[in-house]
């Protein structure tokens, strides 16, 4: 297995196999090809594939129905579907987006592969279970895939009864299997990133010595095990009043629909910060690199992290001030909601201020990385207008809070995701992609998505409610602007499955490391061996050591091969 | 694959500092989980049959009395807390803390509601 | 055309509403500039290359920060918190001197009807400069009332009555839109709210078809249904009077107390055999099915009409059948009543 410098005979696809040992075990990718080796493996890393991979096929499901409802939206008549299959399609929608796509996305395609190779383990602690946890997402979204060909459900994400159990016609039983199948594998991920990051870090790896990716995702697995399985009960009891009839939330036997609300929103409000918290560890390593500085009060940071983990579980109330909820429990939730904000705002001027000194590049993770900020800030200030019981009472229901979370889901949550997806690339497949079509990427999805989305908080104000498939005429020129950018925004979707795709096949191979980054991860070859590390990785000092104590930073640049591009 | 087992295996890299009793076979850990399973099946069946017995708010009563006694079988024998140090008791009993969360608030709204007349 | 940017502010809720976003939308966007503009600077400032200065900060300067802005966010989000909180307080307590509107919401229509009886079908008229409390329940799932220009909204619950109120200060027509989700045709449940001056809404009531009010409907109902035949003076069966029972503390079987509110009246009408009051055989029948929202209310008023004297005195015997519902008896939960109860009188004190 003799190589010749600079060529990439080696089936190990490294850049520089003259750093390492000749007898290399081969990479991760190569290392089995049957369909069994992929389907049965316990290797965190191919997990993270398959789980790539699932997650892709549900955005384009969730996407083309956001796409049908925006082209509906585009006129104040009914021209293009009926008001049942709107229904249907916004209910998809939610229900795909949220638990197939995006509460999975970060922790379990960027976690799964990352969590192991930062702390400098060899696999996640239960590998097993982690294979498991992808069956279970696998059988819940089949679910409600199969819920879907056999008709739809039309009751919404949030299955409010009693409108679920008892009037509507739809799959609901179907799709709340699937949602509850899919619940378990988040538990599963969530007790092993908990096991893994308690028992496997590597010697000299304390605590406050993580990366505040891994910090992000053990908060964030804290909230998948106490969260997540309030959801399965609620979903057990709205199928079991469904399908047996038994009288739990049925108002003419004595039961509360509201009760169901504070049921379903006491897992779906720390479900949100489930989908936010993990973008946020990304930011922080995206940030950090490519300022070339140690993130900016790193301990603030962590602590930050955990108390929106935890202030998170006491403000599910907000979702519900105008349903006939006691004003004064109202009180109560609207003032830990305001709480609950300072930790990210704490986050986001720590992000702002780790620029501060350093030296700015603007590959494409990082315009992604900046994207989150300002993107992340603006949905975060909306949350406080919807914390303000008096506003909330007003926009509550209306395209003013559909604007609010998608700005924190999609402009933060997904422009995260691909932040990382682009920084982490060469390391997961051994290719670099093309830089100028990333950069291109990220700057139409930037504002794509700010013309989808901001014309509909003034919607909201006006009070166009949601779930509206024909509505008054005075709110068509919002509509119409933002059925207009969710076509800018569908184009910046596609350009990275076209290019990534491009760079699996043709793209130039990656070095080790190619942004000069530090982290455990990048110790080790890209893609990595099976076993992560070629020796037993020790750690002697902090994360981020982008410049040294009392050293001024160096003008360095990452060394990110321009050839390869497209252009 | 014993896919099903509650019980971690060892990880690939060296082994934990675990306080819990050293890691068993597969047949132990059925032979405990097992029995533990069917008591639960059966006290779900014996609350089902409870909840249709008109004894008036006796049945409240047992209702909770069942969901006691399966809690602390899943506390004490499947999770072993019998046997756990006082940190893992603590993280356990973290969970309860958690629904109490969700009990407390929730019942700050529909006590406040009644007692708003 | 762009058309506004904010709806008509068209009552006085709307104009507190307004104050706080519209203060909200200044500090946010002042924040928002301030997050971007620092971003926008740093990173060009501190580009990759350029010759600024960077030497390392002290270490000090960085803990203070970090404390100054957070104490900083703290006060921000609580004077926010606190100024919205009183702007709400203040709408939750009724004027005693509010014009009742009864709506009942089904899939997919507002069913209007006022306490003098003139009954609408989405639309609901109203007369300007005075407060309106609307008492809503649902046939069916849960609605929710959206009047976007008063700023007014309230879910609609099947089972329970809640609460709301609002006072015109505007002439005109505004939309009324259901805001909770409700099923196929949620998106064309839609009514409108037609405020007029005084004169003319006296003059558009009394072309209204002559209608009895609902105390006055309730009491046809209550003979006509056969209610009378046990629970008027006189009757041979053995039931409990009504009058002078509204919102007194009524003795249930096993010697638990309950109060004749609405949600209590509903429940007896509905499903008799639940809270059974003390000394009386469970012998009632269920008229579910055979009164509907709208009859229940008129009920309910008509009783509320007979008043609240105290001193009526049951006499308490043994019971001599069980209830035979499963699961025990319990208070169900009551209506929302937000901070204000429903009143023949007015309460002390209640501003307006």
């Amino acid at each position: 297995m003799s190589t010749t410098a600079g060529t990439t005979a080696s089936p190990t696809g490294l850049a520089d196999p003259d750093e390492l040992d000749l007898r290399l075990p081969v990479s991760y990718l190569a290392d089995g090809h049957s369909v069994r080796s992929w389907l049965l493996t316990t290797d965190h890393k191919r997990i993270a594939i398959l789980y790539a991979i699932t997650i892709t096929v549900f955005f384009f499901i969730g996407g083309a129905a956001a796409t049908l409802v925006r082209l509906e939206l585009a006129t104040p008549e009914a021209d293009v579907l009926r008001a049942d299959t709107y229904n249907k399609l916004f209910t998809l929608h939610g229900v795909v987006m949220v638990w197939f796509f995006l509460i999975p996305s970060i922790p379990n395609t960027l976690g799964n592969f990352l969590v192991p190779l930062m702390i400098g383990a060899r696999d996640v602690a239960y590998p097993k279970l982690n294979l498991i946890s992808w069956y279970l997402n696998l059988g819940g979204g089949l679910l409600a895939v199969a819920a879907l060909l056999a008709g739809g459900v039309d009751t919404g994400w949030t299955f409010y009864v009693p409108y679920s159990t008892v009037f509507s016609n739809t799959w609901v039983s179907l799709t709340v299997l699937g949602v509850f199948t899919t619940g378990f594998s988040s538990i599963a991920t969530g007790v092993n990133f908990i096991g893994t990051v308690h028992l496997l870090r590597a010697p000299g790896m304390t605590w406050f010595r993580l990366p505040l990716f891994v910090w992000a995702m053990y908060t964030t697995s804290l909230m998948f095990v106490l969260a997540t399985p309030v959801l399965a009960v609620t979903l057990l009891l709205v199928f079991a009043e469904r399908t047996f009839g038994l009288p739990i939330f049925d108002p003419a036997r004595g039961g509360d629909p509201i009760l169901f609300q504070h049921l379903f929103w006491f897992y779906s409000h720390p479900a949100v910060y489930i989908m936010v918290l993990p973008a946020m560890g990304v930011v922080s390593e995206l940030i950090t690199c490519f300022s070339r500085r140690k993130v900016f009060g790193y301990t603030f940071m962590v602590y930050a992290l955990v108390a929106i983990a935890v202030i998170g579980f006491f403000t599910w109330g907000h979702h519900m001030f105008t349903s006939g909820m006691s004003p004064y429990a109202a009180l109560v939730f609207s003032f830990l909601s305001f709480i609950v904000a300072v930790p990210s705002a704490i986050k986001v001027f720590n992000w702002t201020g780790t620029l501060y000194r350093g030296q700015v590049g603007f590959e494409s993770p990082m315009l992604y990385a900046l994207g989150f900020v300002g993107l992340f800030t603006l949905g975060g200030l909306t949350g406080l207008f919807l914390a303000s019981i008096p506003v909330d009472v007003h926009v509550q229901d209306t395209y003013f809070v559909v604007a609010h979370f998608h700005y924190i889901m999609v402009g933060a949550s997904v422009s995260a995701y691909f932040g990382g997806l682009h920084f982490w690339w060469p390391k997961i497949t051994g290719r670099t992609y093309p830089e100028t079509w990333a950069r291109f990427a990220a700057i139409l999805m930037f504002f794509g998505f700010n013309l989808t989305f901001f014309p509909q908080f003034i919607a909201g104000y006006l009070g166009m409610p949601r779930r509206y498939h024909v509505y008054p005429p005075e709110f068509q020129i919002w509509n119409v602007l933002s059925s207009a950018g969710a076509a800018v925004l569908a184009a910046a979707y596609l350009m990275p499955l076209g290019y990534l795709t491009w760079s699996l096949l043709f793209g130039e191979r990656a070095g080790n490391n190619p942004w000069d980054a530090s982290g455990l991860e990048w110790r080790t070859s890209s893609p990595p061996p099976r076993r992560n590390f070629f020796g037993s990785p020790r750690v002697q000092g902090g994360p981020y050591n982008y410049h040294p104590e009392g050293v001024a930073p160096v003008h360095d640049q990452p060394r990110l091969p321009s050839r390869g591009s497209l252009t | 694959m014993s896919a099903k087992s509650p019980k971690s295996e060892t990880p690939k890299s060296e082994p934990p500092k675990s306080e819990t009793p050293d890691p068993e076979g597969p047949g132990i850990v059925w032979r405990r989980n097992l029995p533990v399973w069917v008591v639960l099946m059966a006290l779900l069946a014996l609350s089902t049959w409870a909840a249709y017995w008109p004894y008036g708010r006796i049945d409240t009563a047992i209702g909770f009395g069942i969901a006691g006694a399966k809690t602390a079988l899943v506390a004490l024998v499947f999770m072993q807390l019998k046997h756990a140090s006082g940190l893992v008791r603590i993280v356990a009993a973290c969970g309860l803390f958690w629904a109490a969360i969700l009990f407390t608030l929730t019942l700050a709204d529909v006590l406040s509601r009644m007692a708003n007349r | 055309m762009v058309g506004r940017l904010m709806p008509e502010s068209a009552s006085l809720q709307a104009v507190l509403t307004d104050r706080i976003f519209i203060g909200l939308t200044i500090a946010s966007a002042l924040i928002l500039a301030l997050v971007v503009g620092l971003l926008l600077v740093f990173a060009i400032r501190f580009r990759r290359g350029s010759k600024a200065d960077r030497h390392p900060l002290p270490e000090i300067v960085s803990r203070e920060f970090e404390i100054g802005w957070t104490a900083a966010t703290i006060f921000l989000f609580v004077f926010i918190f606190w100024w919205a909180a009183s702007a709400e307080i203040g709408a939750y307590s009724v004027p005693p001197n509010a014009i009742e509107i009864h709506v009942v919401a089904k899939q997919w229509m507002w069913k209007v009807q006022g306490s003098n009886g003139a009954r609408e079908i989405n639309e609901l008229h109203v007369p300007v400069n005075a407060p309106v409390k609307l008492i809503m329940t649902s046939q069916d799932v849960i609605h929710s009332f959206f009047v976007p220009a008063f700023r007014l909204k309230r879910d609609v619950l099947p089972d329970q009555q809640t609460e709301a109120w609002f006072q015109a200060t505007k002439t005109g027509t505004f939309h009324l839109l259901c805001t909770e989700y409700c099923g196929t045709d949620h998106a064309r449940m839609l009514g409108r709210v037609i405020v007029m001056e005084p004169e003319a809404y006296a003059r558009w009531l009394s072309a209204q078809p002559e209608g009895d009010d609902l105390a006055h409907q309730g009491e046809r109902l209550f003979s006509e249904r056969g209610c009378a035949g046990c629970h008027a003076p006189g009757s041979a069966v053995h039931a409990p009077s009504l009058a002078g029972i509204w919102e007194r503390p009524v003795p249930l079987e096993g010697g638990r107390f309950a109060t004749a509110d609405a949600a209590y009246l509903r429940d007896s009408i509905l499903q008799p055999g639940r809270d059974v009051v003390a000394g009386y055989a469970p012998v009632m029948p269920s008229y579910a099915g055979l009164l509907d929202d709208g009859e229940i209310q008129a009920i309910t008023a008509y009783i509320r009409a007979l008043g609240s004297e105290p001193g009526v005195v049951r006499a308490l015997g043994t019971p001599d059948l069980r209830s035979n519902v499963p699961g025990g008896v319990r208070e169900r939960s009551p209506a929302m009543v937000p901070g204000a109860p429903v009143l023949d009188q007015p309460g002390p004190g209640v501003r307006p």
